[in-house]
């Protein structure tokens, strides 16, 4: 159950907040099934290799994003990485005003 | 508390509001966003105090104007914005989004021939804004066709690519 609890939070911190409709949709299991897993269900192998597949991809595409920037603030001018930071931030914008978190943090604030 | 630029979204909504005050259900008419990214959006907009709500209205806060980021690099995002929008849109769906690229030689007399074709597009354009001011209450906002064009030398152009980097 612990190794369970450490993939899901591994894949919540790739995916983020997603809903469990935009979970189910993305791995294939039903919507009652990714409820019950998230609320403390045993997950079945074939469950436990979707998600560990999800995190393995996702891994893998972020490693290279981090490299880039890596080496992108070492060579490119700092005008442009300006430029990328500001539309990194537009993009992040966009996603939160789709996702409804900004409301919740603006609440907090 | 001052934007520092707008989304495309933000920016079609605050458009359509300075026509006229509306509902909820009157701004998915007119922008044909779904009602929860409108819900989303317009409290967004509601606390950077871009907008009010009032009896059941949403409308442009008196304010927000000056509210709005006219600086060069929000609006430099906005635009770059919209041109890769439109390039995305094109590869998506031809009929959609239409781009065109060519590039030529041009002498003085063609080049002054070019000029004034530029010239003629915009008063054309400019006329067009004039007259549907007049026809105000029937069109909707989302039904705005958005044009742009745009026109360099090749050497200006790769020059500013390397120096971006």
């Amino acid at each position: 159950m612990q190794t369970q609890i450490q993939l899901l939070k591994a894949y919540r911190d790739l995916y983020g907040s997603i809903s469990f409709r935009q979970i189910s949709e993305q791995t294939g299991i039903q919507q009652t099934r990714v409820f019950r897993i998230f609320n403390g269900h045993e997950m079945r192998v074939k469950e436990f290799d979707i998600f560990k597949k999800l995190i393995t991809i996702k891994g893998e595409k972020h490693s290279k994003l981090f490299l880039c920037l890596q080496e992108a603030s070492q060579k490119l001018s700092n005008e442009y990485l300006m430029s990328l930071e500001r539309e990194l931030e537009r993009k992040l914008e966009l996603w939160n005003l789709q996702n409804e978190i900004q409301i919740e943090q603006n609440l907090a604030a | 508390m001052k934007k520092t630029n707008l989304q495309m979204v933000e920016r079609l909504i605050l458009e359509s509001l300075s026509r006229s005050e509306k509902t909820l259900h009157d701004l998915f008419q007119d922008t044909s966003l779904s009602y929860g990214l409108l819900n989303n959006i317009l409290s967004q907009l509601i606390f950077s105090e871009m907008i009010v709500y009032k009896s059941g209205k949403y409308s442009l806060h008196p304010d927000a104007p000056q509210k709005i980021s006219l600086s060069k690099e929000s609006l430099q995002e906005e635009i770059k914005e919209l041109f890769v929008t439109l390039v995305n849109q094109h590869y998506e769906d031809k009929e959609k989004g239409v781009i065109k690229v060519q590039k030529v030689w041009m002498d003085e007399s063609e080049e002054k021939i070019f000029q004034s074709y530029l010239i003629n597009l915009e008063k054309f354009l400019e006329g067009l804004k004039t007259s549907s001011r007049k026809n105000k209450k029937t069109q909707s906002t989302k039904e705005q066709k958005v044009v742009v064009w745009g026109h360099s030398e090749y050497t200006n152009l790769v020059g500013q690519t390397l120096k971006a980097v």
